[in-house]
């Protein structure tokens, strides 16, 4: 403000204060002009913040930055998004905008966006809808001038080359029933699902040629064998190899090197024993003789082992492998996860059958299809088989077994072997699976066929159920007579077969990592043989409360009613351990269990099946149990789901970040599952919430009471107010002279 | 200064000397806690958002009761001549009174410090929002009893002081709401989302101090007390 001048003394005469008053009126509307310029100057500026949550939710992760200065290709964002929209949605455009500068920037200007409005642009509409299979969204719009259905573009496309991701509006949003009956839209977790598409396009299908040109360390593939004294059936493997090798010289140059080693003499069958753990094999049970037959690649400081012990064994084939495990090796690739799930309901051969007879019969709803459409977003998911002859296919980097129950020996042996090649297991068992039949919970003991070969690795799956007093409730249909008639509604009972396993009971951080929480339901506890585990590590992921108990009593499953064993009974049990290290296996001794001889049809030639030595000692690798398959199963999950409870969210996340662990790939789970929405509370008993909420009332009133009260006092104890009046103003007075 | 210090413990003692502070506490801090216990156990997460979600509609409504006073009164009192024959400059008078009137704002939102303890206490608590949260209020506040001063020096009139401060403070708060800049397209309801007090509170609030959001809110509270202070001059020459 301008000091004005002329108005210390009296009053100014009439003409005189009504210049004044226009001067003051123009000078403030100037000050507010000024200050609206700033404002908006200001607006452009992004960047100037402070973020002060814990995680860092609105800044962007060390993970992401590290991917955006890598990039050596351009990435381009395409943002469609139309300005008449749902009122909703219109606030986080900004959002998205201010996080895709934020990429540009970081990203050294390999990262480009453009934000288009297809309603108002024929040629990006063509282009959004023709090329990248994007389409508006109808919502219902009510505003002052209209109300009715507008159709409106919400997606991003994450383009380079010809690689492309896209997300429409439903992957972007989160939607949050407030109690009030409004609902609260926010972005999900928006750098999360930005980092993971640029991740994809940029790593996600790369060439052989582009794949060396990724991997930092020199690759070397290690041959260990005795070309002399191969078996008849494998006396070809030697020559396929070679060829292998020299393709793969040809495209890594100085980064590839291969070598053969023949370990004819001891000195050497010692030196190959310790560093590879590669001893003889058998020819057979009626020879003496033995043979070496093995592959190993090491890429830096890690080795994968390669399946030569394969009858008609081609130089592509090994190849592809040998690929495969570089591309796992490589830091960013897109992983492939196998799953071995059980198949809903009948045989498609029966099916088909039965459809021919005009039979219509009612398929089961697939059981974990949901875990596979998660984890299809950030992987290849394939479904792999364990009952076939011919093994795990080379190019799963992670097997997720889900589920087994009554594996067969074949499938056991298929299993074992895919370990010992130096694959990651992560498998979700439980001695128990779970039905809703008739809108009736059933729990049933089923075997898995794999208690004897965990126990081999020194972990027992055991056959009873983990109760614990933290726990998640229920919902519990129940029909409530009114006046109106009857409501059906849902009643939350604890139930302590739902275990909530959250604090100190999320034992390792690196899997776990941002997670608030993770329901393990109806689980097997397990329990470590340390005899048998003194040659590998030992790595607890999940524990359930100090106040937890386990019971194998299946009619007590049917209520929710529950009492706490004393506390010398109660004890937390282990949910899921990982192994690390070098596996030997269980067929080491047993031998493949024999193929099936099937006889041909008619007029084809006997094929015999084909002879297999198992791999007896695998390579640094992982093994996660789970004793539970319940958690991720979607029948579970829209059932707890019901009454908004549940972590199938967050148990999905757990499941991903245990495959990123496994495949020692942490960056994404740091950004994963970041948000408010999984931070939730501990569980109240309607007593203890009287009690919460009260003292929370009482509190301040006491302290409002504590404050009049003292003024009051002092009111009484001092000169009357007339007089602290005239002091203060003896006071003023003072001051003025000093 | 010392004059505004001294003219701001005149206001506070004024305040705590009458039953205005206590109602007003007890409104605000009851009203704070009702609507934050509301929705709190149902949720289930561990946040303070049923606070912060009323902390802005809870201003609009209490911070004009508190200012209608600020200059109306003295008026009424005859203390205005007092006051303005005494040797503190008006800018002084008004950064005072804002002062005191903060710091009683201020007071109101201590007593809601035992909602951050309780749910610490109960789940993991992020702390970034709840501070941002208070400074968002804190800011808001301020801006809103800037607003409620410059109308109270104004008017001679209480009821009228409150019921205009209330319609301008409200018409801030609702220009960046959804419910009514949806209602326009395009770059005109950006611009008002970006004038309104309470879409700018939201984003403070959500853990993220933005140097935009903190120039916003100093702009909006300075320049309503410099008008504070240009009113109270206009008056001088009534």
């Amino acid at each position: 403000m301008t000091e004005q001048t002329g108005m210390a003394g009296g009053r100014p005469p009439i003409l005189q204060r009504n210049k004044l008053r226009w001067s003051l009126v123009l000078t403030l509307l100037l000050v507010a002009l000024n200050l609206v310029a700033f404002n908006m100057l200001m607006a452009r500026r992004t960047g100037l913040r402070l973020d002060l949550t814990q995680e860092g939710l609105y800044s962007i992760t060390p993970a992401t930055q590290r991917l955006l200065a890598s990039l050596d290709d351009d990435v381009l964002i395409h943002g469609y998004f139309s300005r008449r929209t749902h009122p909703k949605l219109a606030p986080l455009v900004p959002q998205i905008e201010d996080l895709l500068a934020e990429y540009a920037a970081l990203s050294g200007g390999r990262v480009k966006y453009e934000i288009l409005d297809p309603n108002n642009d024929e040629m990006a509409e063509q282009v959004a809808n023709d090329r990248f299979g994007v389409n508006s969204t109808p919502f219902r719009l009510a505003s002052k001038y209209e109300t009715g259905i507008v159709n409106a573009y919400f997606a991003l496309v994450i383009q380079r080359g010809d690689q492309y991701e896209r997300y429409g509006f439903d992957d972007l949003i989160e939607v949050e029933r407030l109690p009030d009956g409004d609902a609260d839209v926010h972005l999900r977790n928006l750098e999360y699902d930005l980092t993971r598409a640029i991740k994809k396009v940029v790593y996600g299908f790369n060439s052989t040629a582009d794949l060396f040109a990724r991997v930092e360390e020199p690759v070397r593939l290690i041959a260990i064998m005795t070309p002399d004294s191969l078996p008849e059936i494998l006396s070809q493997v030697p020559e396929a190899l070679r060829t292998a090798a020299q393709e793969l010289e040809e495209k890594g140059g100085d980064k590839f090197e291969y070598e053969e080693i023949d370990p004819s003499d001891e000195i050497l069958q010692a030196e190959v024993a310790r560093m590879y753990g590669a001893g003889p094999m058998s020819l057979g049970i009626f020879s003496e003789g033995t043979f070496y037959l093995y592959g190993f690649l090491q890429v830096g400081d890690r080795v994968e082992q390669l399946n030569l012990v394969v009858e008609d064994i081609t130089s592509g084939a090994l190849r592809e492998a040998i690929e495969s495990a570089l591309r796992r090796q490589a830091p960013g690739f897109l992983k492939t996860v196998g799953i071995v799930a059980p198949s809903s309901g009948l045989p498609p051969e029966i099916m088909a059958q039965l459809q021919m007879q005009g039979r219509m019969p009612q398929q089961p709803p697939p059981e974990f299809q949901q875990v596979k459409q998660y984890l299809g977003r950030d992987y290849q998911v394939t479904d792999v088989e364990l009952e076939t002859p011919d093994g795990v296919p080379s190019v799963v980097d992670v097997l997720l077994v889900i589920k087994p129950k009554n594996l067969s020996e074949r499938a056991l042996y298929n299993l074992d072997q895919y370990l010992m090649r130096g694959g990651r297991v992560i498998l979700c068992a439980s001695r128990f699976e779970t039905t809703l039949a008739g809108g009736q919970l059933q729990v049933l003991p089923i075997q898995t066929g794999l208690e004897d070969w965990l126990a081999s690795f020194g972990i027992d799956l055991r056959d009873t159920m983990v109760l614990d007093d933290r726990n998640q409730p229920l919902p519990i249909p129940e029909v409530r007579r009114t006046v109106l008639g009857n409501i059906r509604t849902w009643t939350l009972k604890p139930y302590p077969y739902l275990v909530e396993v959250r604090d100190d009971g999320l034992v390792n951080p690196q899997v776990t990592a941002r997670l608030n929480a993770v329901g393990i339901y109806w689980g097997s506890p397990l329990v470590i043989d340390e005899e048998k585990t003194t040659d590998l590590e030992v790595m607890e992921i999940l524990r359930s409360s100090q106040r937890s108990w386990t019971s194998s009593n299946l009619m007590a499953t049917r209520s929710a009613e529950y009492e706490v064993p004393p506390a010398d009974e109660t004890e937390p049990h282990l949910l899921a351990v990982a192994l690390g290290g070098r596996f030997k296996s269980f067929f080491a001794e047993k031998g493949a269990p024999r193929a099936d001889v099937r006889m041909p049809p008619e007029g084809e030639e006997f094929v015999p099946p084909r002879a297999e030595v198992p791999l007896t000692m695998s390579p640094e690798t992982r093994l996660v149990v789970v004793g539970n398959a319940a958690f991720i199963s979607d029948l579970v999950g829209s059932l707890l789901s019901q009454a908004g409870g549940g972590f199938f969210a967050e148990n999905l996340a757990f499941v991903e970040n245990l495959i990123d662990w496994t495949t020692l790939d942490n960056d994404l789970v740091s950004i994963r599952a970041r948000g408010a929405g999984t931070r939730r509370l501990e569980r109240l008993d309607p007593g203890s919430v009287m009690v919460v909420e009260g003292a929370n009332y009482v509190l301040p009133a006491l302290v409002l009471l504590a404050l009049g009260g003292y003024r009051f006092w002092k009111r009484r104890h001092t000169i009357p107010v007339v007089a602290v009046a005239a002091t203060s103003r003896a006071g003023t007075r003072r001051s003025r002279e000093s | 200064m010392n004059r505004i210090r001294a003219v701001a413990g005149r206001e506070l003692r004024a305040y705590f000397n009458s039953p205005i502070a206590y109602i007003f506490l007890l409104a605000f801090a009851g009203a704070a806690l009702l609507m934050f216990f509301n929705s709190f156990f149902s949720r289930g997460v561990a946040d303070l958002r049923g606070l912060f979600d009323a902390v802005p509609l809870l201003m609009v409504l209490l911070v004009p009761a508190l200012t209608m006073r600020l200059w109306a009164e003295e008026d009424k009192q005859g203390t205005l001549e007092i006051l303005m024959t005494l040797p503190a400059r008006p800018a002084e008078l008004v950064a005072g009174k804002f002062l005191a009137s903060w710091a009683l704002l201020g007071v109101g939102l201590l007593l809601t410090l035992g909602l951050p303890i309780t749910v610490a206490s109960l789940g993991h608590l992020d702390w970034g929002p709840v501070l941002g949260g208070y400074l968002g209020a804190m800011l808001l506040g301020g801006a809103y009893l800037a607003i409620g001063q410059f109308i109270s020096a104004t008017t001679e009139n209480q009821i009228l002081a409150f019921i205009m401060a209330l319609v301008i403070c409200l018409a801030f708060y609702g220009v960046g709401a959804e419910a009514f800049a949806g209602l326009f397209s395009d770059t005109t309801a950006a611009i008002l989302r970006g004038l309104g007090t309470a879409s700018r509170f939201r984003s403070i609030a959500r853990g993220v101090v933005d140097l935009r959001d903190l120039i916003y809110y100093l702009s909006l509270t300075g320049f309503f007390l410099a008008a504070s202070v240009g009113a109270l001059r206009a008056r001088r020459w009534a």
